[in-house]
């Protein structure tokens, strides 16, 4: 049992690894198949495990009214929209009337606000970044200026701003950013290395 | 009921009490992101079933295509989660999970990340431009290097790390100017389709 | 062998060469020092002030898709947690992916469980928003006034709706990405930060053990490998002799 326990889960992580490493590297055809059937199953997973989160949400909001929270009420509103999408979006599906309805005009809104309100955190980021704290500070600021005065009214007055600014960005921009990317590689080969061969496991718990 | 009339004011309404949260934490705000969280997850449980069904349900059951046993199972496991005592049933599924995320991105990351980029760096060192991306780029790599200490790597990091600071700053910058545009997406949208104002003030 | 991935092969081998070899030889002789993080200190000053305050910390990983950006973020949620389960302090997680919910329930178990502290665990504190990680989770953070505020993993826009969200309460933050996109954002509004490369080997840190130091070494002297070849390219391509170019690219 213990090994069912504490060993399959690593077996099981090093078999689909070692299929789909293997085909990437070796032309075995079987396997090629066989790891493009492995990733579509992965989203099947995924799909159960939303099952999970859900209850989870689910168990936390009606924890709230059955304790009757100050906050029930907006418990209730979770579930209570929950409920309706979801009855609707089994009942006609997702491609119905109501479902569609639904989804532009109350899902489709919020996430679109969701991302415009960035907006004004970004004016609030920029006070941040420019409460300059160090040399590195410093620098980022400059920089950011930089690619501010391009554009609008800047421009005008100051000619020379769009030429320095594309500068800025094709130059050491593409260069900073180039030097990330290739930093991160091996590190990203060695955490998923270590994962693969079961010898970093926090995410396959512990304890027993 | 249903008409876009009322979803645009329902919409209207939406928006707005999101927006309101930048003046700090309210009761509207409170109710929009409850009701937010049940419509996106209702959208997420409707997809999934729909998904499960189409992509391995009909087909493992009406099609023959056994095989689909197998994710079907490994994804009826995680429930097991919901059981104290039975909960490490649910370890390989994760396995598969995370087996196959890690060999994705394992192997990707070599050519795509490293061989790739570096092949990229190499480029004529014939002009300023060429000059400064290459020195850039490499001293920034360096930077990476955590267990290289040496007096003589320390400038090489720091103007790598000076070189990613302006990186960050022009991207910032550059960001900066394009939220402009998404924020008066959404005031548009307030002022001539939610109020019906018209563009120009006649 | 498959076209276009020879290079890439070898690569790996070598990577597995030194990982293995380095990972013995820090077995034999214990010596690995590595350049320090502020971002892990941050992390341990945020829970203690957190639980002086008696306030809780929040942790998300972002809302982009399943990397190998959650890989490092697991080993770092999993130090977070020991302090957590250490000072009673309370962290809610939020969460935008299905999948890595029940990772996430094992790795802060796990570390409840070597504390010794697993009756204090609340469940419930592991949050599953699906697409509404960010209103959610400005709601969480607001209202719960959280004293540390931690992001780690695959970030997007809603690191700066989590900055601004926590910098109203004066918290703590640390966050760390190797989305370029993102890292702009986080320099600018966090207390520290991990860069790229620089959460990956906080692992080590954390905890040096054999695999951990031979992962970092390894990724180390291959990086110091490509450097050098990067600059023996340029000079070659310079010359007009693009081979070396060519080849690492087979």
């Amino acid at each position: 049992m213990q090994f069912v326990k504490s060993k399959l889960p690593v077996v099981v992580t090093f078999g689909a690894a070692f299929i789909i490493v293997a085909q990437y590297y070796f032309n075995i055809p079987a396997w090629k198949t066989l790891a493009a059937e492995f990733l579509r199953w992965n989203v099947i997973i995924a799909a159960f495990a939303l099952a999970l989160g859900i209850g989870g949400i689910v168990k936390l909001h009606w924890g709230r009214i059955s304790r009757r929270q100050p906050t029930a009420v907006y418990s209730a509103a979770t579930l209570i929209t929950l409920a309706i999408f979801l009855f609707v979006g089994l009942y006609e599906t997702t491609r119905g009337k109501t479902y569609t309805w639904l989804y532009d005009f109350i899902y489709n809104p919020v996430a679109a606000t969701s991302y415009a309100t960035t907006f004004f955190f970004i004016t609030s980021a920029a006070y941040r970044a420019f409460r300059i704290k160090n040399s590195y500070a410093a620098v980022l600021m400059i920089s950011a200026i930089l690619m501010m005065l391009q554009v609008g009214v800047f421009s005008v007055y100051l000619p020379v701003a769009p030429k320095i600014a594309a500068w800025v960005w094709n130059i050491p921009t593409t260069a900073g950013m180039r030097a990330v990317t290739i930093g991160a590689a091996l590190s990203v080969v060695g955490n998923a290395f270590r994962v693969i061969t079961g010898l970093e496991r926090g995410h396959l718990g512990g304890g027993e | 009921m249903l008409n876009a009339t009322t979803g645009t004011w329902l919409a209207a309404f939406l928006t707005l009490g999101l927006f309101s949260w930048m003046y700090k934490e309210n009761p509207w705000f409170r109710l929009v992101e409850h009701i937010y969280v049940g419509a996106a997850l209702g959208v997420l449980a409707s997809q999934g079933y729909q998904s499960v069904m189409d992509i391995a349900w009909k087909p493992a059951t009406q099609q023959g295509k056994t095989l689909l046993y197998v994710p079907l199972i490994l994804g009826a496991l995680l429930f097991s989660r919901w059981s104290k005592k039975y909960m490490w049933v649910s370890r390989s599924s994760m396995g598969f999970l995370v087996g196959t995320l890690s060999a994705v991105v394992m192997t990707g990351a070599i050519k795509a990340q490293l061989t790739a980029q570096v092949a990229a760096t190499m480029m004529p060192l014939n002009s300023a431009n060429n000059i400064i991306f290459f020195v850039i780029t490499a001293a920034a790599t360096m930077y990476f290097v955590f267990t290289l200490q040496a007096k003589w790597a320390s400038p090489i990091m720091d103007l790598g790390k000076y070189g990613m600071m302006i990186a960050f700053g022009a991207t910032f910058g550059n960001t900066v100017m394009s939220r402009i545009s998404l924020f008066t997406g959404r005031l548009q949208f307030l002022l001539f389709q939610w109020l019906k104002l018209t563009p120009g003030g006649s | 062998m498959n076209a276009g991935v020879t290079v890439s092969f070898i690569v790996f081998a070598l990577f597995v060469g030194v990982f293995y070899y380095s990972g013995a030889r820090f077995k034999q002789t214990g010596k690995f020092s590595a350049r320090k993080f502020e971002a892990l200190g941050k992390m341990e000053e945020a829970i203690g002030r957190a639980t002086e305050m008696g306030k809780p910390v929040h942790w998300s990983y972002g809302m982009g898709a399943f990397d190998a950006q959650y890989l490092a973020a697991f080993v770092l949620l999993e130090y977070a947690a020991s302090l957590c389960a250490k000072y009673d302090t309370r962290m809610i997680v939020s969460i935008a992916l299905p999948e890595v919910v029940p990772m996430t329930e094992e790795v802060i178990r796990k570390a409840y469980i070597e504390q010794g502290k697993l009756d204090t665990l609340h469940t419930e504190d592991v949050r599953f928003w699906g697409g509404s990680h960010n209103p959610a989770m400005i709601g969480t953070i607001s209202r719960e006034q959280v004293a540390g505020n931690f992001m780690i993993g695959s970030l997007f826009h809603e690191s700066i709706l989590s900055i601004e969200a926590a910098a109203r309460y004066n918290a703590i933050q640390v966050m760390g990405t190797q989305n370029t996109h993102q890292l702009p954002f986080i320099a600018a509004g966090c207390d520290a930060i991990f860069i790229g490369a620089e959460m990956f080997a906080a692992a080590a840190q954390l905890e040096p053990t054999p695999v951990r130091v031979g992962s970092v070494w390894a990724a180390d002297v291959l990086n110091v490998v490509f450097v050098g070849l990067m600059i023996i390219g340029a000079l070659l391509v310079t010359a007009g002799n693009t081979s070396l170019k060519t080849l690492i690219l087979k």
